[in-house]
């Protein structure tokens, strides 16, 4: 029952981590129409921060708090500077030059820090177990739970609830729309990319004392971003939610059972999501897929 | 008359040409072999991209099933009667085409390709993705057919013949070069002619208009599901060739690097003629080859290659040759873009 | 009627059907929602007959046209091709079958030339073997013969070689009708062919539904009345999604209900 309730805990856990990575990726396609091949890139940033900073004696939050900020700025920079100018091309151009930094990021990351993984310790006074009732947990992992949730929550209030979010998600649904509004156009595409960026590097960082780091994870992440866009519908929050907490608690429940071959749970998840439903549980409102 | 036909077949002669010179223009006779063998796998994902359009991160995943078809060919059946280089083709192209089949299936089903701005041609890129990340975790976790993280090793160089006749053996560089450029030349033949053909030219209909094609009587779906089978059984192909080529698969013929590898020789050559894939893949594995001995880093500026690709050549090499050639020619511009 | 033409051309009109080709729709509805565009629409084409679908803004044409030709899914009733329920067949299916729409918004290939853009149409219907995978469309006989026939048709020999993005809007209206008839309908399918054609170019389409008659059924959608009062046998009136009007031209000119719904007087 302790396992159970472990495996559980640890799915959502992981499913929220997926959720801050995938939210993103979904929101970034939804209002751009922008297939962002290099979100993993921020996940990786995110975790890697953390480490450095850690090292250079930042406390933990600190250094989370510092990562996520340098990854937005480094991916404001991105943006204004390289993508942006490949908007009005074809979506195959998209997905290559976000690819091309995909490469530079990651050899750089090889390069300055090596390709071996790194350990990033558990923040001191959340380590150790708290106790649910009858049941154990890991402190830091409820931290991080708790942290994921907050962000979803703040993150829908913001786009439920205030004129920005409206704005995003009219975007969403009719650019040209929203342009002819007045609305700086520009700026929305850099504020959305921005955030997805910090969504992912939060991520990034906070599991980094859990997974540790190695210039694999940004591939990795981005693969599962992938499989959850395209189980929850691309564009929809609700969708990368839902599909999110689905692929991490069966991930995660897979693994008492099949251990190594628990990776495949998320892609079989996807293919029998996507012989149901081809568009995704949540397709994009007013989105034709054909 | 023989204008004509050059002409017609221009595409498919510069290839002949091309693939009698690489031997002697390459520093090494293995590096010009696994520039043909290469040239057959970036050709699957130009024809898909070309054509469908659609942009497969997958074809890596064929490419790795194809090897280890062949690999499992070879170590088992290889010494038979029945054994020889080509049947190990046929049955690696067939079961990759089957593979793809039934991706395809599930992948196709009601999106529209990467010409339309909307969600369909995304969709599959991802899906694409996710197959390329199931067949490696596949191929790692059942070593008992894969061989694992070890891969399969000790793979005879069969020899090819009919059987029944002793055939003739592949176990030098040049012959096996010379095999797998015939290889590539009929295949880079048969694709010509298919492009070229009723069915082939239903794609230049579905890629400027797919409702349009759909709404003179064009089944989209079936029409790109035999595209992809097409091109899947094509990457299997090379494949099977890889193994031979080195006489054993390691696991990273299948992992999500060798797709990328594939996409990046696609965008590099171009797609505005099938001459874009040979291009491209010359430029890739002769260019990190070269690079990879000044710079231990050159993967960085491979990343900065593409990034450059999409600023100012969007054509790839094969764009640039255009112009070039326009530039020294005068002629004025034609031919297709992305 | 005489039997289908053999010849290596698939002539216009012949499909493979019997002789007589009819489209039943059958109290068609569309929604949106809670919004009614079509309800309850009633229609019989023949293979023999021209017949028109007029009503004032709104009404609910286009929609309903969708629904014949498989674009959108109607959400009532049922449409029959031949005496097959064909309601949810996929729109290249009907295609295949003799139900053929041209598009009321010109949708041709534009890079293509006009030939070209009719050889795909001749294409798509022209029984594939194995030999179509390797040989070009260009040297079989049934494909070029439904080529020069569909361009003869609408007028455009002359222009075959031309490069469709740079026709006038006239002759992209002919060559959008053009695909249609390449696609050998035995029911076509024509939404609003006339729109932003000038006077000579009408009176060319005109000639070619007169040219059309028996050969294969035309159901129009036109606000051009001069030439719906003339080609057509009978004609339906829609009015908010509703038939209010079916009969010969002209029962419907005289039709109080039909003047109504143009000019907006209530019925007292």
């Amino acid at each position: 029952m302790q396992l159970l309730v472990s495996q559980l805990l640890n799915g959502v856990g992981l499913g929220m981590i997926y959720f801050l990575v995938a939210v993103g990726l979904t929101l970034i396609f939804g209002v751009m129409r922008f297939v962002n091949f290099a979100h993993g890139v921020f996940y990786l940033l995110g975790a890697y921060g953390v480490l450095t900073l850690s090292e250079h004696g930042a406390n933990f939050f600190v250094a989370v708090v510092g990562s996520i900020a340098l990854v937005m700025i480094f991916a404001l920079v991105l943006e204004r500077g390289v993508l942006s100018r490949v908007y009005e091309l074809p979506p195959f151009f998209h997905i290559l030059s976000t690819f091309g930094v995909t490469l530079m990021v990651e050899e750089a990351v090889r390069t300055f820090w090596t390709a071996a993984p790194h350990r990033v310790p558990t923040p001191p006074g959340f380590r150790g177990l708290a106790t649910l009732g009858p049941f154990f947990y890991p402190n830091y992992r409820l931290v991080v739970i708790a942290i994921a949730m907050v962000c979803a929550v703040a993150l829908w209030v913001f786009l439920e609830r205030t004129r920005y979010g409206a704005t995003i998600r009219a975007g969403a649904e009719h650019r040209e729309t929203v342009r002819l509004l007045g609305i700086d156009v520009a700026r929305l595409f850099s504020f959305n990319f921005v955030l997805g960026a910090g969504l992912a590097a939060l991520a990034g960082a906070l599991v980094s004392p859990i997974r540790g780091v190695d210039p694999n994870m940004g591939l990795e992440a981005l693969a599962i971003a992938f499989v959850v866009c395209v189980v929850g519908g691309l564009g929809s929050f609700r969708g990368a939610l839902v599909a999110a907490l689905l692929v991490g608690i069966m991930q995660s429940l897979a693994t008492s059972l099949w251990g190594s071959g628990a990776s495949l749970v998320a892609y079989l998840v996807m293919m029998l999501v996507l012989l149901v439903k081809p568009q995704g549980l949540f397709a994009g409102p007013g989105r034709s897929t054909s | 008359m023989i204008s004509q036909l050059t002409g017609r077949f221009r595409t498919v002669a510069i290839y002949i040409l091309a693939l009698c010179c690489l031997p002697f223009a390459m520093p090494s006779v293995p590096l010009a072999t696994e520039i043909v063998i290469m040239t057959l796998a970036t050709l699957s994902c130009h024809l898909l991209l070309a054509y469908g359009p659609l942009l497969s991160f997958g074809q890596g995943a064929f490419f790795g099933i194809g090897a280890y078809i062949g690999g499992l060919y070879a170590l088992h059946v290889g010494s038979s009667p029945f054994g020889g280089a080509g049947t190990a083709l046929l049955i690696g192209g067939a079961g990759t085409a089957i593979a793809a089949l039934a991706v395809g299936m599930v992948a196709l089903r009601r999106i529209a390709g990467l010409g339309g701005h909307g969600v369909g041609g995304v969709t599959f890129l991802m899906l694409t993705f996710a197959v390329a990340q199931v067949a490696y975790f596949a191929a790692y976790n059942i070593p008992q057919v894969t061989g694992g993280e070890n891969g399969l090793l000790n793979i005879p160089r069969l020899p090819v013949g009919v059987p029944g006749l002793p055939g003739l053996p592949l176990e030098s560089a040049g012959a096996f070069y010379l095999f797998c450029a015939v290889v590539l030349g009929l295949v880079v033949l048969l694709v010509d002619l298919f492009v070229n053909s009723t069915v082939g030219q239903a794609f230049r209909a579905i890629g400027e208009n797919e409702q349009r094609a759909s709404a003179i009587g064009y089944n989209v779906f079936v029409l790109r599901l035999a595209l992809f089978v097409m091109s899947g059984a094509i990457a299997g192909i090379a494949g099977v060739l890889y193994g031979m080529f080195l006489g054993l698969v390691p696991l990273s013929a299948i992992d999500l690097t060798q797709s990328e590898r594939i996409v990046i020789m696609t965008a590099l050559g171009g797609t505005g003629s099938l001459l874009g894939a040979l291009l491209g893949t010359i430029c890739f594995v002769l260019g990190s080859d070269l690079l990879s001995k000044i710079w231990p880093h050159w993967p960085f500026a491979l990343g900065a290659a593409i990034v450059l690709v999409v600023f100012f050549a969007r054509g790839g090499v094969l764009g640039l040759i255009e112009n070039l050639l326009r530039a020294v020619t005068g002629k004025p511009s034609q031919g297709r873009s992305v | 009627m005489t039997a289908r033409i053999e010849t290596s051309a698939g002539m216009i009109g012949d499909g493979t059907g019997p002789t007589v080709a009819t489209l039943v729709a059958d109290g068609i509805g569309k929604s949106f929602g809670a919004f009614r565009a079509v309800d309850g629409v009633s229609l019989k084409i023949m293979r023999h007959q021209v017949k028109a679908v007029i009503g004032p803004n709104g009404a609910g044409k286009s929609t309903f046209f969708s629904c014949l030709a498989g674009v959108l899914q109607p959400t009532a009733g049922r449409i029959t091709y031949n005496g097959e329920d064909i309601t949810s067949l996929p729109v290249y299916h009907r295609v295949q079958k003799g139900l053929v729409k041209s598009f009321q918004t010109t949708s041709i290939f534009q890079s293509m030339s006009v030939a070209e853009n009719v050889m795909m149409a001749a294409a798509a219907v022209t029984p594939w073997s194995a030999a179509d995978f390797f040989v070009s469309p260009w040297r079989k006989a049934a494909i070029c013969d439904r080529v020069e026939q569909a361009l003869d048709h609408v007028g455009l020999l002359d222009q075959r070689d031309t490069v469709a993005a740079t026709l006038p809007h006239g002759d992209q209206r002919k060559l959008e009708i053009g695909l249609a008839l390449a696609s050998g309908a035995s029911i076509l399918l024509l939404d609003e062919p006339t729109a932003g054609m000038g006077v000579d170019d009408i009176k060319a389409f005109c000639e070619l539904v007169e040219r059309l008659r028996g050969s294969c059924g035309i159901l129009l959608v036109e606000h051009n009345m001069n030439i719906v009062l003339g080609v057509s046998d009978r004609i339906t009136v829609l009015a908010q999604g509703r038939v209010i009007c079916e009969g010969t031209p002209d029962d419907v000119r005289r039709d109080e209900a039909v003047r109504n719904a143009y000019l907006g007087r209530r019925e007292v």
